[in-house]
């Protein structure tokens, strides 16, 4: 059996590198990408604490957490496509206009 | 056994968000993500729940990340790779992931000695989440429709094109 | 008691956005305005339904949605301000070319967001309402898609609205493992038994403070506002400075509340946490506010600025304060962008402090309106701006919070700093070039109206509202 601090140790780590991972990178989709690295470890939480409490109520969560990962992916995608078409580029500090 | 594979699917899975962190192709990111979330697949089929690491892997590594591929597709950047950042936002993220991860573990430490991992299994079939998703989270379920609705309309207004443009 | 009536508010809202997507395949371009008048026939019926509902305590699914009086408080002055937000937008998106019916279909999505937020005291369908409101808002600030601002506004908020929905989920998840729940109640019940775990519930709570910082904007989580603001359409900004602000502060004090109140030995963190954060939002948000030319921007920072002041609400644990401030904020701030979107005509807008020279003797009713608006937001009596800073210090100064008060109200001086150089610039300089305005407008003139209305009553004639309010927070004892 392995111990379920181990998965709350990996969620932590996942969680830590996505944040690190949205502040390091420069373009726009994979600083998206980074959040949902980090959606991933609240997932791979909820799981955990769920066999913890022997209950199933964590994954359900989960399910929720997927599909709002899944709607923001479907408007975040749509508006880095937007950006794209007005300034063929996607890197963050190309989004400059406005200043102060 | 079990151990072994933890191991496995956690060396992989960091190190492909390593590698997302430190390649700087759009698309070997997108991949590297997907290989990530089926080891997160697994992770899920460790604890039991089955059914979630299926879904895991279908939605996520599956629809969402092809999703992301297709945009980069259609993006096809052909320009250089953009610059380095700044030294210091690197170490200003360096600082604060150090932070946050003491700080989780410590959290997480006063919680390791009361998780209980034996007692009754209870294992996550589909049976199981479909009967709780239409009773008990039923109001949940109605209100990702009504999320769904909201990414639809917002994507397709922002992306169509109209008659005039 | 479980009634399904609890449902029907939601519901009509849903159905309003879902028939004005089908309607607006039918509609003639210059039609466009029906649909308008379509949601505002909704969201009356909707009021309607929610004014039935007062003092019946309808909840529904197990108790997972309810509509107690705050719920209801809340959900009507949502309703107003959506209300306020359609009247203001008429003219202004087919000025600016976004006249297409998702717009009102998106505003009433993130409505019905909204109400989700605000009728639910389980953190996952808290957390499910909030993103269908900001799912709607991401795609409402990108609307005007010729201009990059607007984009550029889409962009950045989205991102840093992800990054803090990422906050919030592992927040709820700690949470959920130190209490094995997501209700609201029963995590506040853990903290009181005061059992092992706290540590991890209390930094769960933390993130999920923090999260929700994003989204009421609080320094130095506030990074995205001033350019989301700038770069979304005008109307759209108002409701952003009120909707979800305003939201987001409902539901804090629906878990901050009765976590400062019951929990006494664990909560001092969470407190400092919040000091701090107040102290900062004040003192940052008005002194950045003084160097902008920008109106949009101005209002940006005072936004910022106000959220200190409610958060010192928070902190003194007078709700009724803090929901009657909130009200007060919600007409004054819609009156100030009302003004702003007043000054504008086909495809130009006018949002430079230089634009409002000599605008007062030229266009007297939109400056005496506008000037109402600036000192009610800077705080002078007989307005109601007075009155929300005076409940809400002197409820501070009773809970032995006098240092926060010194400084809310130092912070207040410096605001009416820029406040009043908006009023200077429209009363006493000369206008060096000609601003013309689109005078046929009756849905915003409406709305001046309304709000110059509402900031007066308010500040002079509180008391009817004050009653339904102290009912209403009497939800939360």
């Amino acid at each position: 059996m392995i111990p379920l601090s181990y998965f709350l140790i990996l969620s932590a780590v996942l969680f830590v590198l996505g944040a690190v991972a949205f502040f390091v990178k420069r373009d726009l989709i994979t600083m998206f990408m980074a959040v949902e690295v980090m959606l991933n470890a609240a997932n791979l939480a909820f799981i955990t604490f769920a066999k913890s409490a022997s209950s199933i109520d964590g994954q359900i969560i989960v399910f929720f957490i997927v599909t709002v990962a899944a709607a923001e992916a479907a408007v975040g995608l749509a508006i880095i496509l937007l950006i794209f078409r007005q300034k063929k580029t996607i890197k963050s500090e190309d989004i400059n206009l406005m200043k102060g | 056994m079990a151990h072994f594979l933890f191991f496995l699917l956690a060396i992989v899975c960091i190190a492909s968000v390593l590698g997302m962190i430190i390649s700087k192709n759009q698309a070997y990111n997108a991949l590297f993500l997907v290989l990530a979330f089926a080891c997160m697949g697994g992770f899920f089929a460790l604890l039991d729940a089955p059914f979630i690491a299926v879904v895991q892997i279908i939605i996520y590594a599956g629809a969402i990340m092809i999703l992301f591929i297709f945009v980069i597709m259609m993006i096809n950047l052909r320009e250089g790779l953009p610059p380095e950042r700044k030294k210091w936002t690197l170490y200003f993220a360096l600082g604060i992931a150090v932070v946050l991860f003491v700080e989780l573990i410590l959290t997480m430490k006063s919680a390791f000695s009361s998780l209980k991992s034996g007692g009754i299994e209870k294992i996550g079939s589909p049976t199981d989440i479909g009967r709780l998703l239409f009773t008990e989270y039923l109001y949940p379920f109605e209100i990702t429709s009504i999320l769904i609705i909201a990414a639809l309309v917002g994507a397709i207004v922002l992306v169509k094109k109209r008659d005039k443009e | 008691m479980n009634s399904f009536s609890a449902l029907i508010p939601l519901l009509i809202i849903v159905f309003a956005s879902l028939c004005i997507m089908i309607l607006e395949a039918f509609l003639k371009k210059e039609n466009k305005d029906y649909l308008a008048y379509i949601s505002i026939i909704f969201l009356v019926v909707c009021g309607f339904f929610l004014v039935r509902a007062w003092n019946k305590d309808f909840s529904y699914f197990n108790g997972n949605l309810f509509l107690d009086n705050l719920s209801l408080f809340f959900s009507f002055i949502f309703l107003i301000t959506t209300f306020l937000v359609i009247l203001i937008s008429m003219k202004y998106i087919s000025l600016q070319g976004v006249n297409c019916g998702e717009y009102y279909s998106l505003l009433l999505l993130a409505l019905s967001g909204m109400l989700i937020m605000v009728s639910s005291g389980d953190l996952l369908v808290i957390f499910l309402g909030l993103e269908v409101l900001s799912i709607s808002s991401y795609s409402l600030a990108g609307l005007r898609r010729k201009d990059e601002k607007s984009s550029e506004a889409a962009i950045k908020y989205f991102l840093l609205g992800c990054f803090a929905s990422a906050f919030l989920v592992y927040g709820i998840a700690l949470l959920y493992g130190a209490t094995y729940s997501t209700d609201i109640a029963s995590i506040i019940n853990h903290f009181q038994s005061g059992e092992s775990l706290g540590l991890m519930a209390l930094i769960g709570l933390g993130m999920f403070v923090i999260g929700f910082g994003f989204k009421i904007a609080v320094v130095p989580f506030h990074m995205w506002t001033p350019d989301v603001y700038e770069g979304a359409p005008t109307p759209i900004t108002a409701f952003f400075s009120v909707g979800p602000k305003a939201v987001g502060f409902a539901v804090l004090l629906r878990v901050l509340y009765p976590y400062l109140k019951n929990v006494q030995d664990s909560s001092k963190a969470i407190f400092l946490l919040l000091c701090i954060i107040s102290v900062l939002t004040m003192v940052v948000g008005n002194l950045i506010a003084l160097r902008q030319t920008n109106l949009k921007r101005i209002l940006a920072y005072s936004s910022i600025a106000h959220a200190g002041y409610l958060l010192i609400a928070i902190l003194a644990q007078d709700n009724a304060s803090l929901v009657f401030y909130l009200t007060v904020y919600i007409f004054m701030n819609i009156g100030a962008f009302a003004a702003v979107i007043a000054l504008g005509k086909k495809d130009k807008e006018y949002l430079e402090l230089e634009d409002y020279a000599g605008i007062g003797f030229k266009y007297p009713w939109i400056g005496a309106t506008f000037s109402v608006f600036l000192l009610s937001l800077a705080g002078f009596p007989p307005t109601g701006g007075f009155l929300a800073k005076f409940y809400v210090f002197s409820a501070a100064v009773r809970q032995d919070l006098v240092p926060l008060v010194i400084i809310g109200v130092l912070a207040s001086l410096i605001s009416v700093f820029y406040y009043l150089r908006i009023i200077v610039y429209m009363y006493m300089k000369e206008p060096s070039y000609e601003v013309d305005i689109n005078i046929d407008n009756p849905g915003l003139f409406l709305v001046l109206f309304l709000c110059l209305y509402g900031v007066l009553q308010l500040g002079i004639f509180p008391g009817n509202v004050l009653i339904l309010i102290k009912q209403a927070v009497t939800a939360l004892l």
